[in-house]
């Protein structure tokens, strides 16, 4: 009974998502302002955006309470689970977590770190496993080494953010194989059968198209070399076998061959290079809008919900830059998971 | 059982008496207006009188002054006494009430509006509790900037990275969510911690710069301030409330009228003006003619025509008359659609047969009874339409639960008095009396059987008297409902039930030639023997007695086509004539078979009854004690409202498809009073 009813909750969750005409409404709003006072009208976000004074909103302000929307809900929905599933609940913590750190690394070998400390999920500090203020706080990256300390990043990140020439890109995929582990550590533990497999597909999913994009990536804007791109990989895969790219990064027009390689995780080769993620990340979003819609199992249904509801966050956060900047709506457009 | 007589009146008179005259037609209460004729392609030249709207207008000012000293307006106040008859008069007379009360309200809006302005200043206030330096000083420093507002709680920890910015940050007020705060900066400094504050989510709550002292002291002396406004708002009210005793009363009696002269206003699109002489007609209740008399001469200078309405008058409104005991069953009737000004009322027919028909189909004494209170008790209490009707068929299910001998679903009580156990009706099908209803049912089947073939036939014959009268041929000679379908229908039941029931052959080839091959010939040569009687002067419909077209009939209906020019009478082929004739003919006898069937229902209901009641005393039967009576109880409410709810529905739908179909013409206008079109 349990599993039918959050499965329908699920559901219900997914037919409160902002429409195609909501988005087109939102993308010729002229202003943030107006952009929240839209969303105000809308039942998934009413209630966060309730207490808001829209007229003096910030862009920042409006992109960490949509975020915190995603967690809200997720959160409220995953109360329903049963007390076995209840664990369903530490993937979303734990993405956030590595994207987090992933952030913090990217912004302090940028040396933009106020910019992170004014947006980090400050409603997730309690349960996060180190402080962000911390990883706010730092300056370089072995500040960030010693704020993560105890944690299951601290082994294999330390010696790589203590490296003297830190390489960013291999730092970014060991955090991802981190959150791997963790997920197929999580997956075994809890669950078992069908779902244990369905479970480590979805995660998979997605490592297909980080490792895509990444070497895209690397090869389209650094030009660089087979060896050095299957270094970056993460060494897991659902469809897209490491030596698979390899191989077509060894071809006479790799690119092209990359591009192929698209099809097989079933996502839109990228027309316009500067955007390749968004053809993936559209193949995605049906992806998990299918699963959501066949899920017969309630760590199904949330686990596809979680990666729609972050994406639907995704959406709206471009949105609110594009309208921050000034951006011409067809142009934000393109940018949208829809 | 009727349709109420009405009388067509002409009314003409001087234009300055138009006002004067309408308004007496709106009190009459029983005047109903007809739209004015249409004169284009004629060389009557009449203009139309419309309101310029300046009744209305007043309306809405009464109701703002009466608003503004709180006189809660009546528009159904007797207001003969009000004297004034023009424009002009009303305006001087609120121009006067105006003058009285328009500081004072005035002055209120002002206090109200700054009262609530102040009660927000001071809600905000009271989050700042704790400020120790004078909020005006604060404010007005031309070196440093003071922000009051709220920031999230999550945003107070990322503060502390920013001690190297010039800011100083004071919380007060902790709430859920957000903490109440201030934070001064030099003016310098005001648009980079401006834009760092903001992106934190801090969210400005603007203090007026004349509040005094530290936020005690100022929220102390606008609660001061906020006192004194209240006296001075309860002062206000005081003496607005003795302009309202003083000119209430008449305030609301000169709305009442403004509302009057307002619908007589309303009315004037339905007058033509001509030669400085107004012209309008409409419709009273016959017995109204001597009491509108009397109020039209109240007016003079008017002439009134009076004319008796004939039974071809199709645009006369139709009011239905019935006595009390059918009167609520108009409800049904007047959802159906009025009935044609030259028709019949069906309502008693309705009543009769709705409470027959509902009685035979839930039959108990208990139940019946129970409904019949409930029925009372919401005529007593409410005004629902409804409620006098289940008073009705209450009784009439009483009245067959003693037929059928039960009482709550009880068999066994009044079996003696149940009808399959009188010889003379069990003898007919059965050698023993049956012990129950179920050993009864082919009694009851064939009842209901019978019961439906009465029924038909009297529809036909009710069908043929007012298709007579209303002159539609087609119908009341050659329609399935006719004389035609009458004779075709009682003979063959009257052939196949004497063959059946008693064994007697009547069926013989002059019996089957004469009563059933003849008249099915007439329906299938309806058409062209329609055309016949046409020719030998036997016309269909008839011109209406105010010179409207009345379109009954085929004959009618194809000359209207013709006179509008929309299409010509369409030519058939023979084939085609042969088909549709055929087509037609088996659709009427299919009809036969299918409503006849129809009423078979009234017998399943019966045995259905009896069914459930039998399953609620076999589940009590399960109990002892109390658990039976409250088994029997919860079964006796489930089966009354269920199958008392479902059987109401098929008998009116037995009504309106079985009965209706066969003899109902509909078309009727509604009786409108032009006292009920007054708009608030």
């Amino acid at each position: 009974m349990a599993n039918n009813a959050v499965t329908a909750k699920a559901r219900a969750v997914y037919g409160k998502f902002l429409t195609k005409d909501d988005y087109i409404s939102l993308l010729h709003k002229g202003s943030i302002s107006a952009a929240v006072a839209y969303l105000k009208t809308k039942p998934l976000y009413e209630a966060i955006f309730a207490d808001t004074a829209e007229m003096t909103i910030h862009r920042e302000q409006a992109e960490q309470l949509i975020n915190q929307n995603v967690f809200d809900n997720y959160l409220r929905l995953c109360r329903y689970a049963a007390g076995d599933k209840k664990g369903i609940m530490s993937f979303q913590v734990k993405q956030t977590e590595c994207e987090q750190l992933a952030k913090a690394v990217i912004a302090v070998s940028a040396g933009s770190q106020e910019g992170y400390l004014r947006s980090f999920p400050e409603y997730m500090s309690e349960h996060l496993c180190f402080d962000p203020l911390r990883l706010a706080a730092a300056k370089k990256l072995p500040d960030i080494a010693d704020a993560i300390k105890g944690t299951m990043y601290s082994r294999p990140l330390e010696p790589l953010l203590n490296d003297p020439s830190p390489d960013i890109n291999r730092i970014v995929t060991m955090i991802n194989v981190c959150y791997i582990k963790w997920a197929f550590e999580q997956t075994d533990k809890t669950e078992k059968g069908r779902t244990r497999e369905l479970l480590k597909e979805f995660i998979l999913h997605k490592t297909d198209a980080d490792n895509l994009l990444m070497c895209y990536r690397m090869k389209k804007t650094f030009s660089a070399d087979s060896a050095g791109i299957s270094e970056l990989l993460i060494p897991y895969h659902r469809r897209l076998r490491v030596k698979d790219i390899q191989d077509a990064l060894k071809m006479p027009d790799p690119v092209s061959a990359l591009k192929e390689l698209f099809v097989k995780v079933r996502a839109a080769a990228p027309e316009d290079l500067a955007i390749p993620e968004v053809g993936v990340n559209i193949a995605d979003y049906r992806y998990f809008r299918h699963r959501l819609a066949v899920s017969t199992g309630e760590t199904e249904s949330l686990y596809s919900l979680m990666m729609l509801l972050r994406a639907e966050s995704v959406n709206l956060c471009r949105i609110i830059e594009g309208l921050r900047y000034g951006l011409p709506p067809e142009e934000t457009e393109k940018y949208l998971i829809i | 059982m009727a349709i109420e007589k009405v009388t067509l009146v002409y009314i003409e008179g001087s234009l300055r008496k138009i006002s004067k005259t309408l308004a007496k037609c709106c009190e009459s209460g029983a005047f109903h207006i007809n739209p004015p004729p249409d004169t284009s392609g004629t060389d009557f030249t009449a203009k139309i009188m419309k309101d310029k709207g300046v009744y209305e207008r007043m309306i809405k000012r009464t109701k703002a002054i009466a608003e503004s000293v709180g006189v809660k307006l009546d528009d159904k106040v007797q207001h003969d006494d009000i004297e004034y008859n023009t424009s002009t008069d009303f305006k001087d007379y609120l121009d006067s009430v105006d003058n009285m009360q328009k500081d004072l309200a005035d002055e209120k809006l002002r206090l109200s509006s700054e009262l609530r302005s102040k009660s927000a200043i001071y809600h905000n206030l009271l989050r700042f509790q704790g400020l120790d330096a004078d909020i005006s000083e604060l404010l007005s420093c031309r070196y440093v900037k003071a922000r009051f507002g709220r920031i999230p709680n999550g945003s107070i920890r990322k503060l502390s990275f920013y001690d190297d910015r010039m800011f100083f940050f004071y919380p007060f007020e902790k709430k859920e969510n957000f903490t109440w705060c201030l934070y001064i900066t030099p003016t310098d400094e005001k648009n980079s911690t401006d834009y760092l504050f903001n992106s934190l989510g801090f969210e400005r709550t603007e203090l007026p710069d004349y509040l005094k002292g530290n936020s005690d002291q100022a929220a102390n002396k606008l609660l001061e301030e906020m006192d004194s406004d209240l006296e001075r708002m309860n002062a206000i009210e005081e003496e607005l409330k003795k302009i309202a005793d003083s000119e209430g009363a008449k305030l609301s009696k000169v709305y009442a009228k403004l509302k009057v002269i307002n619908s007589s206003y309303e009315l004037r699109t339905n007058v033509t003006a001509f030669d400085n002489k107004f012209h309008f007609s409409g419709y009273i209740p016959s017995r109204e003619k001597k009491r509108f008399s009397e109020l039209m001469a109240d007016v003079g200078d008017v002439t009134v025509t009076y004319r008796e309405t004939t039974p071809d008058d199709t645009s006369a409104p139709v009011i239905l008359k019935n006595n009390r005991l059918f009167r609520p069953f108009e409800m049904f009737v007047k959802m159906y659609g009025l009935p044609a000004a030259n028709g019949i009322d069906p309502t008693p027919i309705v009543a009769i047969t709705y409470m027959l028909l509902y009685g035979m189909m839930f039959g108990d004494v208990g139940q019946g009874i129970c409904i019949m209170l409930l029925g009372l008790l919401l005529t007593k209490f409410t005004k629902a339409g409804l409620a006098p009707i289940i008073t009705r068929i209450g009784f009439s299910s009483t009245v067959f639960g003693f037929v059928y001998g039960s009482v709550f679903g009880n068999e066994e009580l009044l079996k003696d008095f149940a009808i399959f156990r009188f010889p003379p009706i069990y003898s007919l099908f059965y050698k023993e009396p049956p012990e129950d209803v179920f050993q009864a049912s082919t009694l009851f089947l064939i009842m209901a059987l019978i019961v439906g073939i009465v029924l038909i036939l009297l529809t036909m014959i009710i069908n043929i008297i007012v298709s007579l009268k209303m002159r539609d041929l087609e119908s009341g000679i050659f329609g399935a409902s006719g004389i035609c379908g009458f004779v075709l229908y009682a003979s063959l039941i009257a052939g196949f039930g004497c063959s059946l029931a008693l064994g007697i052959q009547i069926m013989n080839p002059l019996y089957v030639v004469c009563l059933i091959v003849l008249p099915l010939a007439l329906i299938f040569f309806k058409e062209p023997l329609l055309h016949l009687m046409e020719t030998h002067g036997l016309k269909q419909g008839t011109r209406a007695a105010n010179g409207g077209n009345v379109n009954t009939g085929l004959k009618a209906k194809l000359a209207a086509m013709n006179e509008s020019g929309a299409s010509a009478p369409e030519k058939k082929s023979v084939g085609m004539f042969i088909i549709e004739g055929v087509i037609d003919l088996f659709e009427t006898c299919l009809t036969y078979v299918t409503n006849t069937m129809s009423y078979l229902r009234i017998g399943g209901f019966i045995l259905s009854h009896a069914g459930l009641m039998l399953v609620f005393s076999i589940i009590a039967g399960m109990f002892d004690g109390v658990g039976s009576i409250i088994v029997l109880i919860v079964g006796n409410i489930f089966v009354t409202g269920f199958e008392g709810f479902i059987v109401g529905i098929q008998v009116l739908r037995l009504e309106f498809y079985e009965l209706f179909s066969r003899y109902f013409k509909s078309g009727g206008i509604p009786f409108k009073s032009v006292s009920a079109n007054i708009k608030a």
